[in-house]
């Protein structure tokens, strides 16, 4: 929205050695945000006002005119124009070299430089309207600004000749949420009026209408929810015109076009008061009668854009004996809009329900000035105010205007008078400081608070425009002052509390020292991904549709369902970075989501689970010959987690190909590990070979171990002996670690350290190299004792594996 | 004549000698003890030097002078080898001469961590330090701990199709409220009151989701980190105490703040929290615009949030804020563009 300094100044007097800036931040930090503010001025500079003395043809351009001008003190100038309104002693607005500009009234601001235009230099430029922002009046097709000025303005800065010296300050919107009183110039002054400690000048209304009832108008409003105040008038002998320059001025300045007096005028008391109204042809009022009903299903109606609009049941509709005239809220219909010949008005100035009007113009997409205002629920007061100011500006401005028919309102609205005691005790210490009780009263009543003093509390009194659920309770009241007062004001106190143990979930001491160790150990990079997959990409991994939680209103096809494990986004990150890494390593940790029941509660007396929502680790390692590597990395994280875990061969686990390892802690599943299908892995463009772990961390938690226990140092040594063996290729050396490991205690370690498959794909066995450590920790081992046990092993490998053993 | 040739022989074969075995020491202690053994005042080469003043008296200067040089010569090969073991070099042995120390290193592989994780880890143990708590949270959430307990009234835009990712819900539930992704870390505020009580410290980090077109200042998936205090007698001032602090251990120097006010249902009053731009010190950029940073939103507890949690809002009182940590990420890194967060691009994480 924007704000006119001068529009401010009609309602109070703004010191004048406050600055733009110095304002705009006394506004962001007491009332309301100040996105930043425009000086008409600075668009202006190094434009002038100039007199046409000469015109002759171009040289070399039919459509082209040199014109020699007379800009006073500033110079005289020569400059190539193609306007086609051009004539002797004209006063148009001079661009001079340096000034800012748009092209033909679009795009950004260009600064002019001196050109040759078809070989003549052109010293400047002589500007449309469009091209420097002035008004509408000035706005001539193809032609240049007239500015209808006299000799005494020739040389002056046209900012200054046509008065456009306003600040206009652009409030974001979105600070206005909960404040519908603030969607004018009026409620902003008010606020001023108490922030600045000056006078403020509000609006009076004559209590009495001089009424020459000529017409008998009937409103009747079938929803009385959906609008809580119709009020609606008629007015005749009205002639409709250009509105006169102070308004068409004011309207230009906060950027609404200016129409036609009537149109302008209802604009103008929205811009000031914040109500949006509407003004109807009441020759297109089918029997002087307004009926506010819901549409009906399917009912077509076409709106003052010249758009046909589908309306349904909740879409709220004013009508008349016949048709529909208006959608309510939102935007006035072209059946009944006001025209050059129009004599009779009808005024409507209304209430509705916010929600209905947001929901309306949500559902159409059309969102507008009065819809944006209807949305934050208006004062019921309000309409009636604004009604009696806009008849007024017609009556001033039209003075043969007459109001034709009683003041009809219908008035529905429940809003109540809110009265809240607040204790001055309460408010210190909300605020963390001493504020006088002077200073408080002096507050709230300058907002417009009605005051009772009592003894050790104030009795206050919320004015209607902010009863509209913006003030409730003492805590509303609170804000007032504090903001009033001065955030800035208040010293800042560390809280003074009793010293507590705090304490960290689980989870995130763990996510913690995985995350450390999976990067700067071992590795890998940290990826972050999306939450939700596509359809496409459930179909890519051979899922299935049922086991994916979906969303009900995604508003992209790539946001349809909720992951179920970190696979998918992992696949797309390889897709991507294989582009620019052959070999690559990376890690997420984050919550899958699935259908079963897991352990958020739904609310505070629930019984029922929010679906699981578990916290996975996935890591993925892409290049040549990683296997070994790989599964030793989820052996170092286990082992880092302090994790007492097993692993097992199982198959159909679905994206892998052939075999999987899981892993599993106290005989519960806590992981998989594999090597993804390569089918899968080319339905995302990928020929490398991945291998990909998944660890539940929600589950495995609880397995987490942080205690670890000394064990004394032996003094005595190891022995190490080798044995290198041929065995059948179906045997797994998980069984063969097992079954050597058993045979004593003092074997403490058997390490693979050469695997030997053979260039011949058809043969059957392979050749296995290890290490074997014996180790006693209470004495030292004699060769004998290592030989008994190598003997051991070896007879048992030829049993239980039919291996060769190599000598 | 016989017993001068035969000690200046003796002189040369011991100086000799003990240079050989220097050469051979890579030990201070060893040095000093062939030191001691030679040069020491019961040295073998001492007590050479101590037979001059037995020959005869025309010998005895030449003589003399010959064994001091001689005994020059052995201490400044001492202290020599002294300089060189001392500084672990061994210089005495041959140096390869093509040893080019310029070649290019063997790059090592590291794994970074990602920047978001980098800031959070950083601003959970500020609040640790604090004695704030750390509570996990569930993201896909219920209406009721993402809207209803926070004072978000049905009609409240917020709740709007357009804004939130409503996710469907099995139909063994019994239960009224609709499941949703939330909208802000603000669903562990009741959480967290009902789990511990007041007084209470905590901060709940985490992934947050609206349901919005993306663009580069824009995701639909995003990180925040909400706050929350509550004790006896909490106020204004106290929550911008904390809140200073946190910046400034953030940042790591003083950080100018301020407080305006601010809309949110579930904090009465309310405010955002800006602080002074870092990167160009609060004179205006592009990253903050006019020198301010708009980064907490925050306030003192609604009273119905309190409720809500089983509190008495007479007896209790408290803050609340959530901190934008993607935001902060990006301002502290100077990222422009939120997407790159969640791309899963390497060669963006491993400038971390």
């Amino acid at each position: 929205m924007n704000i006119s300094l001068k529009w401010l100044k009609s309602y109070v007097e703004i010191p004048k050695e406050l600055s733009a800036e110095e304002l705009a931040e006394r506004i962001t930090m007491s009332i309301i945000e100040v996105d930043g503010f425009i000086k008409q001025a600075d668009n202006l500079e190094g434009i002038v006002v100039a007199q046409i003395k000469e015109i002759n043809k171009h040289p070399d351009a039919d459509k082209l005119q040199v014109i020699s001008v007379d800009a006073g003190k500033k110079g005289s100038f020569k400059v190539v124009c193609g306007g086609n309104n051009l004539r002797k002693d004209m006063f148009v607005p001079l661009a001079m070299v340096g000034a800012r500009v748009k092209w033909h009234g679009e795009g950004d601001l260009v600064t002019l430089e001196k050109v040759k235009l078809r070989g003549v230099e052109s010293e400047g430029m002589i500007c449309a309207a469009e091209e420097i922002g002035l008004a509408k009046k000035y706005i001539i097709e193809g032609g240049i600004a007239d500015l209808e000025l006299d000799e005494s303005f020739i040389g002056k800065n046209v900012s200054e000749a046509l008065d456009l010296n306003d600040i206009i300050f652009e409030i974001d919107n979105k600070s206005l949420t909960n404040r519908p009183d603030l969607w004018g110039h009026y409620g902003i002054a008010r606020e001023l009026s108490a922030l600045l400690n000056i006078r403020f000048k509000p609006l009076v209304f004559s209590s009495k209408l001089k009424i020459k009832k000529k017409y008998k108008l009937r409103i009747d409003i079938e929803d009385r929810d959906a609008c809580r105040r119709y009020l609606g008038v008629v007015m005749d002998n009205i002639k409709v015109g250009p509105s006169p320059d102070w308004l068409a001025k004011r309207l230009e300045s906060v950027g609404v076009k200016s129409i036609s007096n009537i149109v302008d005028i209802t604009n103008f008391v929205m811009m000031e008061m914040g109500q949006p109204l509407h003004a109807f042809d009441l020759r297109n009022i089918k029997g002087n009668r307004i009926i506010v009903r819901k549409a009906e299903a399917g009912e077509k109606f076409i709106t003052l854009d010249e758009e046909e609009r589908n309306l349904t049941t909740e879409d709220l509709l004013i009508c008349d004996g016949e048709k529909g005239v208006a959608l309510a809220g939102v935007m006035g219909g072209l059946n009944s809009e006001i025209k050059d010949d129009t004599t009779r008005i009808l005024i409507e100035a209304a209430n509705f329900e916010p929600t209905g009007i947001r929901k309306t113009s949500g559902r159409i997409g059309l969102r507008t000035e009065s819809s944006t205002r209807f949305e934050k629920n208006l004062d019921v007061n309000l309409a009636e105010e604004a009604i009696k100011r806009t008849i007024e500006l017609v009556n001033q401005l039209d003075v043969d205007s007459i109001i034709a028919s009683k003041l009809i309102d219908r008035d529905y609205s429940k809003q109540e008078k809110i009265k809240i005691n607040l204790n001055l005790e309460f408010i210190n210490k909300k605020i963390g400081q001493v504020i006088p009780k002077k200073t408080i009263i002096n507050i709230l009543s300058s907002l417009g608070f009605g005051i009772k003093e009592k003894k050790e509390e104030l009795e206050v009194e919320v004015p209607s425009y902010r009863s509209t659920g913006d003030i409730n309770i003492p805590e509303d009241l609170i804000e007032e002052i504090a903001r009033i007062y001065g955030y800035d004001n208040i010293k800042v106190k560390s809280p003074k509390i009793k010293l507590t143990l705090s304490l960290k979930d689980k989870i995130f001491v763990v996510e913690k020292n995985i995350r450390d160790f999976m990067s700067t150990g071992l590795a890998y990079n940290e990826v972050y991904n999306y939450s939700m997959v596509s359809e496409d990409d459930i179909q890519k991994v051979y899922g299935n549709k049922e086991d994916y939680i979906g969303i009900k209103n995604a508003v992209s096809k790539n946001l349809k369902f909720l992951r179920n494990s970190l696979l998918i986004g992992f696949l797309n990150n390889a897709s991507d970075n294989l582009r620019y890494y052959k070999n690559f390593k990376i890690f997420e940790i984050g919550r899958v989501f699935n259908k079963e029941h897991g352990d958020f509660k739904i609310s505070k007396d629930s019984t029922e689970f929010l679906p699981s929502q578990d916290k996975m680790l996935a890591f993925m390692s892409i290049g040549d010959d990683i296997f070994l590597d790989f599964k030793g990395d989820i052996e170092s994280i286990l082992n880092e987690m302090n994790i007492n875990y097993t692993s097992d061969v199982v198959e159909n686990i679905s994206f892998v190909r052939g075999q999987v390892l899981e892993y599993f802690a106290d005989e519960e599943t806590i992981g998989v590990m594999g090597e993804i299908d390569s089918k899968l892995l080319s339905n995302f463009g990928i020929d490398s070979k991945i291998f990909y772990a998944e660890f539940n961390v929600s589950k495995f938690l609880k397995y987490v171990k942080d205690s670890k226990k000394y064990q004394a140092l032996s003094k005595y040594p190891k022995m190490v002996q080798d044995i290198s063996m041929i065995v059948s290729d179906s045997v797994r050396w998980q069984d063969v670690e097992q079954k050597i490991n058993a045979i004593s205690s003092l074997i403490t370690e058997v390490e693979l350290f050469d695997i030997y498959e053979g260039k011949d794909k058809d043969q059957k066995e392979r050749s296995l190299a290890f290490h074997i450590t014996f180790h006693d920790l209470k004495k030292t081992l004699t060769s004998k004792e290592v030989e008994k046990l190598m003997k051991q092993i070896k007879e048992m490998l030829v049993t239980e594996f039919k291996v060769k053993i190599r000598e | 004549m016989i017993k001068n040739k035969y000690m200046k022989d003796k002189l040369i074969k011991i100086k000799e000698r003990v240079l050989q075995e220097i050469k051979e020491i890579n030990l201070p202690e060893e040095l000093e003890k062939l030191e001691k053994n030679y040069l020491g005042r019961k040295g073998e080469f001492t007590k050479l030097i101590k037979e001059v003043k037995d020959l005869a008296e025309e010998q005895r200067p030449i003589m003399g002078k010959f064994a001091n040089e001689m005994k020059t010569e052995l201490e400044t090969a001492f202290s020599e080898i002294k300089k060189n073991i001392s500084t672990g070099l061994d210089k005495t042995k041959d140096f390869v001469s093509n040893f080019d120390p310029t070649l290019q290193s063997r790059k090592k592989e590291l794994g970074r961590l990602h920047p978001s994780t980098i800031i959070q880890n950083e601003v959970v143990e500020i609040f640790s330090s604090m004695g704030f708590s750390v509570l996990d949270g569930p993201e896909l959430e219920s209406e009721f701990y993402n809207f209803e307990s926070l004072n978000i009234p049905k009609t409240h835009p917020a709740r709007d199709m357009q804004d939130t990712f409503f996710v469907e819900k099995g139909e063994e539930y019994k239960d009224p409220y609709k499941f949703v992704m939330r909208t802000h870390t603000s669903n562990q505020q009741v959480r967290a009151i009902e789990r511990l009580g007041a007084p209470l410290r905590a901060i709940f980090p985490g992934k947050c989701f609206r349901n919005e077109a993306t663009d580069a200042s824009h995701d639909n998936t995003f990180y925040q980190l909400e706050g929350l205090m509550i004790d006896k007698n909490i106020s204004i001032a106290n929550l911008v105490a904390v809140m200073n602090t946190l910046l400034s251990r953030v940042f790591g120097k003083e950080v100018k703040t301020r407080l305006r006010p601010g809309y949110f249902p579930f904090v009465e009053p309310g405010f955002e929290l800006d602080f002074s731009c870092v990167i160009c010190g609060g004179k205006g950029c592009s990253v903050c615009g006019d020198g301010w940073v708009e980064l907490i939103p925050c306030g003192l507890v609604h009273p119905e949030v309190l409720k809500a949690g089983g509190l008495d809002p007479k007896e209790w009182s408290g803050f609340a804020f959530g901190m934008g940590l993607t935001r902060l990420v990006m301002m502290k890194y100077g990222i422009d563009d939120i997407r790159l967060l969640q791309s899963g691009d390497i060669r963006f994480t491993k400038q971390f």
